[in-house]
């Protein structure tokens, strides 16, 4: 089975930078964009298997992100990272199909350990 | 009426013949005209909150239906968000300073009320109410600004710690859990800044759902047990045999309990901390009791109070927010709860918290 290819799209490079050594470690291939415009040009060239989106960026609102991939990608696993909760955004996300919501700071749980397992469960559909 | 108008909301009797009618004009400053309505009872009172845009409530606090303190704590439990101005007689004025205590905005004499006084005294809550509210939001802000770099940082320590980036040694290991024990410990204290000042803004709403609380209490306390077996003191749960549920928001209570534990464990160097949990009718009641320090009666009106240290003074090398306390008493109320401590230097803590089984509709 080849790697899984998981696309994160964030505007904090520094996050981004963290959380790919995490991801490559448990060995899947790893995309980042910092922004909604990046993300579906990266998209069109590196079809992603999984799609981990920040729900709050500047350029485009991951929200607006989620619309556009719905549009063509009815079925793609897409996770949304949240730094905190909030009822509203969660609300509209599921509304678009959001595959999950993934808390970026999960103080005292696992930390991004989370993302990787929710990625998991990406990788045993693929491989039925 | 202008536009301009600002509505304040008597309850109770002060001054009669000296204020207008209800629903009259009660004096002007800097442009702004300010209508006084006025109602015998707590409760009216409450009806009229709820259907009008009251600015600031004067609120005696012996009235017919509702004497004391609790006048006031009712009310603010209902209204977080709104400015409350306490009137009181003579011999009350210790009751009014409690008042303060607990979020009243100013407090006035019986004696000197007059239209003249009411309106200084509405303009001051209002401009008060506007600093505490640009706190309140600057609080928020910088504490969501602080999060994401520190997940950043929480992150890259533990990539390192978990072996990613390379074998780290014993020694930086050490250091490294050190280094993120304290980012958690900083985490901790911005989620606290942040829930007080969502609890200010009455922006804290509960999610709430049927919780079994026994299930619950024993996922809450799963964290304080490894630091109770460190410092040999036991941890014990004393729970009804029949399952007790009730509707609460899982998250919130969690933290409530959670709250209770870290300072029953911090305090209590022999002996142990006991949670119990008894259902009465439509409430039920929790209790974490500890065989610690205890608090001298002096101390016990701070003990729900923000930022109280108590550890400086009583523990060597266990610091807190002294935060906890004081979120859990309002997470409590705004299960429409409330908290009861008993406690004696020397001799442990009790505290316990009520709260409904079933969500007031």
């Amino acid at each position: 089975m080849s790697a899984l290819r998981v696309l994160v799209v964030d505007d904090e490079p520094d996050f981004l930078q963290m959380i790919r050594v995490r991801l490559e470690s448990e060995h899947y291939e790893v995309v980042t964009a910092a922004g909604g415009r990046e993300a579906f040009e990266l998209m069109k060239k590196f079809p992603p298997d999984a799609v981990l989106l920040d729900i709050m960026m500047p350029d485009m609102d991951g929200l607006e992100v989620l619309r556009k991939i719905r549009r063509s990608h009815k079925d793609l696993p897409v996770f949304m990272l949240t730094a905190f909760s909030d009822g509203k955004r969660f609300a509209a996300a599921r509304k678009l199909n959001a595959s999950g919501f993934v808390t970026k700071t999960d103080w005292m749980g696992e930390g991004m350990k989370n993302v990787t397992s929710a990625l998991r469960l990406c990788a045993r559909f693929k491989s039925r | 009426m202008s536009l301009e108008a600002v509505k304040l909301l008597l309850i109770g009797e002060a001054a009669p013949g000296k204020l207008p009618e209800s629903g009259r004009e009660v004096g002007q400053t800097h442009g702004v005209t300010f209508v006084l309505e006025k109602v015998p009872t707590l409760s009216e009172g409450i009806v009229r909150l709820l259907q009008e845009d009251v600015q600031v409530v004067f609120l005696h606090l012996f009235l017919p239906d509702s004497q004391g303190l609790k006048t006031f704590t009712h009310l603010h439990s209902r209204c977080p968000t709104l400015s409350v101005v306490v009137i009181v007689d003579g011999p009350h004025r210790q009751t009014a300073e409690e008042a303060l205590v607990a979020g009243a905005q100013d407090y006035l004499m019986e004696e000197q009320v007059d239209p003249d006084l009411l309106v200084r005294t509405a303009r001051y809550a209002l401009e008060r109410k506007q600093v505490d509210q640009l706190k309140d939001e600057f609080v928020s802000t910088i504490s969501h600004e602080l999060r994401t770099p520190l997940s950043i940082i929480k992150e890259g320590t533990s990539l390192i710690l978990d072996g990613l980036i390379g074998p780290v040694s014993d020694e930086q290991g050490k250091i490294l859990r050190i280094s993120r024990e304290n980012i958690d410990r900083l985490a901790h204290i911005i989620d606290n800044m942040l829930d007080i000042a969502n609890l200010d803004m009455g922006r804290m709403v509960l999610k709430k759902q049927p919780v079994n609380l026994a299930e619950l209490i024993r996922g809450a306390a799963a964290p304080f047990e490894a630091k109770a077996r460190e410092k040999g003191i036991e941890l014990r749960m004393n729970l009804p045999v029949t399952p007790v549920e009730v509707e609460a928001d899982p998250l919130r209570l969690t933290q409530i309990f959670a709250g209770l534990l870290e300072n029953a464990v911090k305090f209590t160097s022999e002996g142990g901390v006991e949670i119990s949990v008894s259902a009465n009718g439509d409430c039920v009641t929790c209790q974490v009791s500890d065989t610690g320090v205890g608090i001298p009666a002096e101390d016990l009106p701070k003990l729900f109070r923000r930022f109280q240290q108590f550890g400086r003074k009583y523990g060597p090398g266990e610091q807190g927010t002294g935060l906890g306390l004081a979120i859990a008493k309002q997470l409590v109320e705004l299960h429409g709860g409330s908290v009861q401590v008993q406690s004696r230097a020397g001799q442990g803590t009790q505290i316990a918290f009520v709260i409904p089984r079933k969500a007031a509709a």
